[in-house]
């Protein structure tokens, strides 16, 4: 007979003994194995998309962040822009107010030194012209420039028209104290007796006469009641003088400032 | 011919009743494998880089467990021992025909028979520890109460054809290789001997998928089964359990042999 029903039962047992060993040996020890190794794929995958996420989200704040510098920059550009123009137009402004100062000051210097030179100039020249005067008439016509011009004044004064005596009295009815006579020079005890009788004279008073030197004046007498003066001296052809020379002056400041 | 040829389980060693061929040469392969996997799985990586081992045997193991899924439509923990086994022992059983003088024990009918009763017995304990022993006989009067000595005689006659039909290619394959090596002992023979081979890697295949198909019929048969168990793997998890039919279980084709 073909079938040996020990061998049956003997192979079914060793088989089933086989099924044992190799579920112990081998199936649950590949399975685990394969199991384990996908649960690792798994995690790996897993863990790969999740610093994918994180790359991703990374790659998005560093874009944000670079979207913020950039605004940032265009507005810190902008503000220092601004500032820049504000800087420029307050230190131009500065300069130009610099500028005008240095042109106020420097057109102040000019007109002092202008002002300076023409009465330097007024000074020199009629002390010049005086000297010249007092020189030429002693040399040419044997006179004495003083005792002319005290002449002249006593003259001027008997020949005054009535309303400006009349003016003048009443300044000196109303003046107290002494009549002040400014000369450029010493009076003789003469010149100044003539005086004080043309003036007693003419303005019907006797009030006493003081003289005295001025040295401010150039050449000239002037007679002075209470702030009210008459008298003739050179001022006027020196005004007229040094204004015309002022002038001319002023002309060439222009046209250097105009220039420049 | 003597029955020495035709089956080894005539052929006692060490004078001793009953120690046989088959069963010394069954011994042996359960040494080897056993030996074998043991040798090979001591030191599994779980890492992208495995051995060349450890590789071939997930390979195989892998096909087995897609072949069941493949069957079941579910997990393939429960049955891979008792399938792997059955196709692992029967594949090298049958390959080892190359070495000159071995007799393969699946050439012995009382090997494929005690397989096939294994089977025969497997089909009931993993039907009841599935559906319970109600559910499982059940399916013995299914449609009707008349069909119950049939489904038994089905029971019984596949039990049979399944051993015999392994028990018939492996016996003859190796009787027309010895024939042919008398007739023509040159070239022929090696052909046949290759032939035989993948011969042999069939009827495993074969022997354990309709071991898995009459495992999983039996479970399928009841309408109230409880969904199967699944795996944990990619596989299963993308390919969810189908609604079982209640009335219409999915029967794989039946290989012919």
């Amino acid at each position: 007979m073909l079938i040996d029903w020990f061998t049956v039962v003997a192979q079914a047992i060793n088989f089933l003994i086989l099924v044992v060993l190799l579920k112990v040996f081998l199936f649950d020890r590949v399975v685990k194995a394969m199991d384990q190794r996908e649960r690792d794929i798994a995690a790996r995958i897993d863990d790969a998309e999740q610093r994918k996420r994180t790359a991703e989200g990374m790659v998005t704040d560093a874009e944000a962040k670079n979207r913020r510098f950039e605004s940032e920059r265009q507005s810190m550009i902008a503000d220092a822009r601004g500032e820049a123009d504000r800087l420029r137009d307050e230190w131009t402004r500065e300069a130009r107010k610099q500028v005008d100062q240095l042109k106020r000051r420097w057109s102040e210097s000019v007109s002092h030194q202008h002002d300076e030179f023409l009465r330097e100039l007024r000074q020199r020249v009629g002390q010049q012209t005086v000297d010249i005067a007092r020189q030429a008439l002693r040399d040419l016509a044997d006179a004495d420039l003083q005792a002319r011009m005290t002449e002249t004044f006593a003259r001027r004064l008997d020949t005054l028209d009535e309303a400006t005596r009349a003016k003048i009295a009443a300044k000196v009815g109303e003046a107290s104290g002494t009549l002040d006579v400014h000369t450029s020079f010493e009076l003789s005890d003469d010149q100044r007796r003539a005086i004080t009788d043309v003036v007693h004279r003419v303005l019907a008073s006797d009030r006493e006469l003081r003289f005295d030197i001025d040295d401010a004046m150039i050449c000239g007498v002037e007679l002075r009641v209470d702030g009210f003066a008459i008298g003739w001296n050179l001022d006027a052809y020196l005004d007229t003088l040094t204004e015309s020379i002022g002038q001319s002056l002023s002309n060439a400041t222009e046209t250097s400032t105009v220039h420049a | 011919m003597k029955l020495t040829d035709i089956s080894p389980d005539q052929v006692t060693l060490f004078k001793i009743d009953h120690l046989n061929l088959t069963i010394v040469t069954t011994w042996g392969l359960m040494a080897v494998m056993a030996v074998g996997s043991w040798l090979a799985t001591r030191r599994l990586s779980t890492g992208p880089k495995v051995s060349r081992w450890q590789n071939l045997l997930e390979v195989v193991v892998g096909f087995v467990r897609q072949q069941i899924r493949d069957v079941t439509h579910g997990s393939a923990t429960r049955y891979l021992p008792f399938i792997g086994t059955l196709f692992l022992f029967i594949a090298v059983s049958n390959l080892l025909l190359i070495v000159p003088g071995y007799v393969a024990p699946t050439a012995s009918l009382s090997t494929t028979t005690a397989l096939a009763l294994c089977v025969l017995v497997a089909v009931p304990i993993y039907g009841i520890s599935g559906m319970g022993l109600g559910a499982y006989l059940r399916q013995y009067i299914r449609p009707s109460v008349f069909m119950l000595p049939f489904n038994v005689i089905g029971e019984l006659s596949r039990t049979l054809a399944l051993a015999v039909r392994l028990f018939g290619n492996v016996m003859s394959g190796m009787k027309i290789g010895a024939i042919l090596l008398a007739v023509a002992p040159l070239v022929f023979p090696i052909v046949m001997h290759l032939f035989g081979l993948l011969t042999g890697l069939i009827q495993a295949y074969i022997f354990a998928i309709l071991a898995m198909v009459y495992i999983a019929s039996g479970e399928q048969h009841n309408a109230k089964a409880p969904p199967l168990p699944t795996d944990n793997d990619a596989s299963a998890t993308e390919q969810p359990q189908q609604p079982q039919q209640p009335q219409q279980p999915q029967q794989p084709q039946q290989p012919q042999a």
